[in-house]
């Protein structure tokens, strides 16, 4: 039996944790702001975090590729000043994963934040509670279940990320090469077996997670 | 002790209320004084607690607090929501659903007191002996509204705000909190405003009434004073005062009044807001109104027809008719002297009112 390299795999499990903890912390100041804050721009903004789910991942992969690149002055600065290379390395990966996942996980974030009551909100602010105990200790334990929806559809869109991540981190066996696009490779390459095998491990591996954050999300209140 | 004055105009409404706390320098300094706004819904009481609390900020005007300011748009201070020491109960409660009960009130604790000390106090007092691991959702209405109330003076505010706290309880619930209410006022030792447009709940509760109609004031004063002799119109209507006629003072002496509605003449006690030929509103309670069963001179007798009954709880409503005017007089009518003196309608009936119980109101 042919040996299958679980590299792709286990790089996609790594870059989707990585993408999806920088969606989740970016992510969820971002929907907090969206769902709490009336500001000038707001539109503006709601629009541009958005652009990932709306245009092409291969046009995302290319902004990306233009503005981490060694051409440009941010990609000169990250490899020059902090010795971290992003365009063609599994950091790539994680950028394109991060920056296509984000919205999906500010949408479900940002109405499970709005729709908490704002009376219950003010009723702690009135107890004299900081605005970061209120987000801790109200807000945030009142619209989790929506905040791990956003998280579990941010780690599934990572995962499943192509387009953006091949433009961005390449296709580097070994090195970038993730499940998705492994995938690709061997259906490219008439390796029906490996596909069939990453396919079914893929699908088992998201339909276990997606169960077990319904199971501890369930709605108690 | 409070002062404020606040403004806040949007499109099609606008508030400007003031207010100074009448404990300050009196009798009652250092003692917790309830005030009540009290008017229609959508006048503007609500907003006017919330603009106090900081949860909307006032376009104008000012707040003084114990000698702090908490707002002052001119100087641009605006206190913030959780620097204000202000204990605030929701209309809706507002409980913290994901904590149970000790866990809501233990929140509003300060850091410097003994919180276990201070839960078990607050339990003792609002009758929550044994719910403290309840969560919200397993609580009835009132007892929500007692774990409401227990957080906000958890905390120890300088201020407590209660927005038409008792108006989503049944009548049996709404009672039993009202006792709760006034032993929290005997002993609580700051100025409490409460919002209601329940009459009864404001008369149990008030030491002092600020009536508001239309985003500002109509009358503000003692309970005694506004309850027993309103000096406004819409005071009286909102007190529950049927009977308001448009008049004229017709004649006046030291002893009495003489006011003229549709050329009816009505004999009043003295005001001295008015002067002859002054336009006033009678205004007469249902129950002064009285049926004359022998010719015994009385003030105010009137021959009237009885044009429509009402049965109510415990009375008899009776709405007679003068003859060649428009108005009616309502007259309410214990059951059993209705069903003695036969009173039907289209029955010619002579009432009287003493002169005392009649009042004017601008």
């Amino acid at each position: 039996m042919e040996r299958i390299d679980l590299f792709p795999l286990y790089l996609s499990i790594k870059v989707s944790v990585i993408a999806t903890a920088i969606s989740f912390f970016i992510g969820l100041a971002i929907a907090w702001v969206m769902a709490k804050k009336e500001f000038v721009g707001k539109n503006f903004l709601d629009a541009l975090v958005m652009q990932p789910l709306i245009i092409p991942p291969t046009v995302l992969g290319y902004y990306l590729l233009v503005m981490l690149g060694r051409t440009s002055p941010l990609g000169r600065f990250l490899e020059d000043s902090l010795g971290l290379p992003i365009v063609f390395t599994w950091k790539g990966a994680v950028v394109a994963a991060a920056v296509a996942s984000m919205p999906l996980f500010i949408k479900p974030a940002r109405s499970a934040i709005e729709s908490v009551d704002s009376h219950i909100e003010n009723a702690a602010r009135l107890l004299g509670k900081s605005e970061l105990k209120v987000f801790t200790s109200i807000t945030f334990p009142l619209a989790k279940r929506g905040i791990l929806t956003g998280g579990v559809m941010a780690f599934a869109r990572a995962m499943g990320d192509f387009g953006t991540t091949l433009m961005v981190a390449g296709n580097i066996p070994g090195k970038t090469q993730t499940a998705s696009i492994a995938i690709y490779d061997a259906v490219q390459a008439n390796n029906t077996f490996l596909a069939n095998i990453l396919v079914l491990i893929i699908t088992i591996f998201s339909i276990s997670v997606l169960f077990w954050v319904n199971k501890f999300t369930k709605g108690k209140y | 002790m409070i002062g404020f004055h606040l403004k806040k105009i949007f499109t099609d409404f606008s508030v400007d209320i003031g207010f100074s706390d009448p404990s300050r320098g009196g009798e009652r300094e250092g003692r917790g004084h309830l005030t009540v706004l009290f008017g229609p819904s959508g006048t503007g009481k609500s907003l006017t607690l919330n603009m106090l609390s900081g949860i909307i900020t006032p376009d104008d005007g000012y707040i003084w607090l114990n000698g702090d300011e908490l707002f002052n748009r001119e100087k641009g201070i605006n206190v913030p929501m959780r620097k204000r020491k202000i204990g605030f109960v929701f209309q809706e409660y507002s409980l913290f659903p994901h904590f149970t009960v000790a866990e809501n009130i233990v929140y509003g604790i300060n850091s410097k007191a003994d919180p276990k000390k201070k839960l078990g106090e607050l339990l003792e007092l609002f009758r929550l002996n044994g719910k403290e691991e309840k969560y919200p959702r397993e609580l009835s209405g009132g007892q929500k509204q007692r774990v409401a109330i227990a957080r906000a003076i958890a905390s120890d505010p300088k201020l407590l705000l209660l927005d038409e706290p008792l108006s989503a309880l049944d009548e049996r619930i709404r009672e039993k909190l009202q006792q709760d209410l006034l032993k929290l006022k005997s002993f609580l030792r700051i100025p409490v405003i409460y919002v209601t447009h329940n009459l009864q709940e404001a008369f149990t509760l008030a030491d002092h009434i600020i009536v508001v109609n239309d985003g500002s004031i109509v009358e503000s004063g003692e309970k005694e004073m506004i309850f027993l002799n309103p000096r406004k119109r819409l005071t009286a209507k909102f007190l529950g005062v049927k009977n308001i006629f448009p008049c004229t003072v017709a004649e006046t002496s030291e002893n009495y009044f003489i006011c003229d509605f549709d050329g009816i003449k009505v004999k009043t006690n003295p005001d001295s807001r008015f002067n002859e030929g002054d336009k006033a509103f009678l205004c007469i309670k249902p129950p002064d109104i009285r049926l004359i069963i022998n010719d015994k001179q009385v003030d105010n007798i009137f021959e009237v027809t009885v044009s429509h009954v009402i049965p109510l709880e415990k009375t008899q409503r009776i709405f007679l008719k003068f003859p060649r005017t428009r108005f009616n007089l309502i007259m309410d009518l214990e059951k059993l002297a209705c069903e003695k003196w036969k009173i039907e309608l289209g029955d010619k009936v002579k009432v009287s009112m003493r002169k005392d119980r009649i009042f004017l109101a601008e």
